[in-house]
């Protein structure tokens, strides 16, 4: 037992993902990024993909890490993004789903189209990537997926979030549905539910109210992107094959102050 | 040493840190014992098997490793302290203790004693407690700044049952689920994180000697037995001493409180 482990445990190899192609839809800002160049560090060939406006601006990048703009609402745009990559490096592997909008705004003051808009990019633009990507894995037998949600799908965290909520709670289901789907096929799929992890996207001048906006219920303090960069690499890699359809927060214990 | 050595040894060794892993003799302890050393963590091999303790201690000490061997029945207090007195003398400290041990034979729930019933809990859930009270003694003596990481193993019987005959056994286990949240809660304010993982289906030895034991010969009957729920087959214990490792490495400095499922797929298949 203990030989046959030695072999076969190295904590090097458990997360190493040497060969893996990882694709990261908000990938340039925040905790996409923080996924995406924890994957590479890890020795994947990563895509970051983001609006026009913040991938332009992205700099200093490992020479594996490429980025590329894309609205992941358009289904034209994502399709095209993921068959050339899948054209050039023979499909992809890892799928991380972190493009994000929130408007915060209570429901009297949200607009039919600002809901759509949540929705859209928030729950569509995930089907609509894990739909172009899944038939790439299949071809690389298997692949990673891992969607960034929130804590707010489970317990209500900050006033003005109904709309956010609701489409995350929705990614959540969307993740366990896939997790069914295709696992026979060897294709995972979890979902990160960060609690107060502050990123640079929230304006300044964004004064929340709410459960969440307690710093007493922040008994682990705030986090900050890296932290959720563990988990990703877990559940990308060689040590996270057995973990499929979850929701693993990673909220410094708000759900339990 | 390369860029993705670092990252990976940054976020998932856990060099020179102490841990206690109950129940470290065989099965998913066993395979937890030998990462964490590979990890670099010096190991208290714990189990109320002496000798099984002691061969993987052993093992891990062939292998240049750092291991002591402890026998503990982690239902009575004495035996309980006498393990973190151990710890400590053996190592200066306590950093993370894997509480994995546990008693599980099936019992009829309606011929089952109430001194089986009892004794599923003393061990299980009092074992827990004894085990994290002891230890986190010693982690908020050494202070915030080192804090502590407590692994709980627990069921994916306590959020969709899998077998019958297992009322006791997954009472228990919701018992150690509850106290991974209220420990969790009061003491991650000192630095101490806890999770707990609920493993499936798991090829350990654990299993196969519930399987073997004719004592224990009730029939294998329940959802998780049903083909194909378990979606991704049955686990390794190394499987599950993964995303233990993860849950007590930096890696996981964030997670508090959290009780993650390592049962590939059964609670959505």
């Amino acid at each position: 037992m203990s030989q046959h482990m030695a072999q076969t445990c190295s904590v090097e190899a458990m997360f190493n993902l040497a060969g893996k192609v990882a694709l990261v839809t908000g990938g340039a800002v925040g905790m996409g990024r923080a996924a995406g160049l924890a994957l590479a560090a890890a020795s994947a060939k990563v895509v970051l993909a983001d609006d026009p406006g913040r991938i332009g601006v992205l700099g200093g990048l490992p020479p594996q890490v490429l980025a590329t703009a894309l609205d992941v609402t358009s289904e034209e745009a994502v399709n095209e993004l993921v068959s050339g990559i899948s054209e050039r490096e023979g499909g992809i592997d890892i799928l991380v789903c972190g493009a994000i909008i929130n408007h915060n705004k209570a429901l009297t003051e949200i607009s039919a189209a600002e809901w759509d808009q949540v929705q859209a990019v928030n729950l569509k633009g995930a089907f609509l990537t894990a739909k172009a990507v899944i038939p790439q894995m299949l071809r690389r037998g298997g692949g990673r997926i891992v969607m960034i949600s929130t804590i707010g799908s489970v317990h209500p965290v900050l006033h003005g979030n109904s709309a956010y909520s609701a489409s995350r709670a929705g990614l959540n289901q969307f993740t366990r549905a896939l997790a069914l789907d295709y696992a026979a096929d060897h294709v995972t799929a979890n979902a990160i539910l960060p609690g107060a992890i502050h990123t640079e996207t929230l304006p300044s001048c964004f004064r929340p109210t709410g459960p969440g906006a307690d710093p007493a219920r922040h008994i682990g303090g705030y986090g900050k992107p890296e932290d959720i960069a563990g988990l990703v690499l877990l559940l990308a890699g060689p040590a996270g094959r057995y973990i499929t359809g979850q929701t693993i927060a990673v909220d410094g214990g708000f759900l339990v102050s | 040493m390369s860029i993705t050595q670092d990252v990976i040894n940054s976020l998932y060794t856990i060099p020179g840190k102490v841990a206690i892993v109950t129940g470290g003799g065989s099965g998913i302890g066993e395979a937890t014992a030998t990462l964490m050393a590979q990890a670099g963590a010096r190991v208290v091999v714990a189990d109320l098997v002496e000798a099984e303790a002691q061969r993987v201690a052993d093992a891990i000490v062939n292998a240049d490793g750092e291991a002591i061997a402890v026998k503990v029945d982690i239902s009575e207090e004495p035996e309980v302290q006498a393990m973190a007195a151990r710890a400590v003398e053996g190592f200066g400290g306590i950093d993370i203790l894997v509480n994995n041990a546990a008693y599980r034979p099936k019992a009829d729930f309606f011929e089952m004693s109430v001194a089986e019933w009892d004794k599923m809990h003393a061990v299980n859930t009092r074992g827990t407690f004894l085990c994290s009270r002891e230890v986190i003694k010693v982690m908020r003596r050494q202070g915030k700044a080192r804090g502590g990481a407590i692994v709980n193993v627990s069921t994916i019987g306590t959020a969709l049952p899998t077998i019958v005959n297992n009322v006791h056994y997954d009472s228990s286990k919701g018992g150690v689920n509850a106290i991974t949240k209220s420990t969790a809660s009061e003491f991650a304010a000192e630095g101490i994180r806890i999770n707990a993982v609920m493993p499936g289906g798991v090829d350990s030895a654990g299993a196969r000697r519930m399987r073997a034991d004719p004592t224990m010969n009730l029939p294998m009957r329940g959802p998780i037995t049903m083909p194909g729920r378990m979606l991704l087959g049955v686990a390794t214990p190394l499987q599950l001493a993964s995303a233990i490792l993860f849950l007590a490495s930096p890696a996981a400095s964030f997670m508090t409180g959290h009780i993650m499922a390592v049962d590939g797929g059964y609670l959505v298949g």
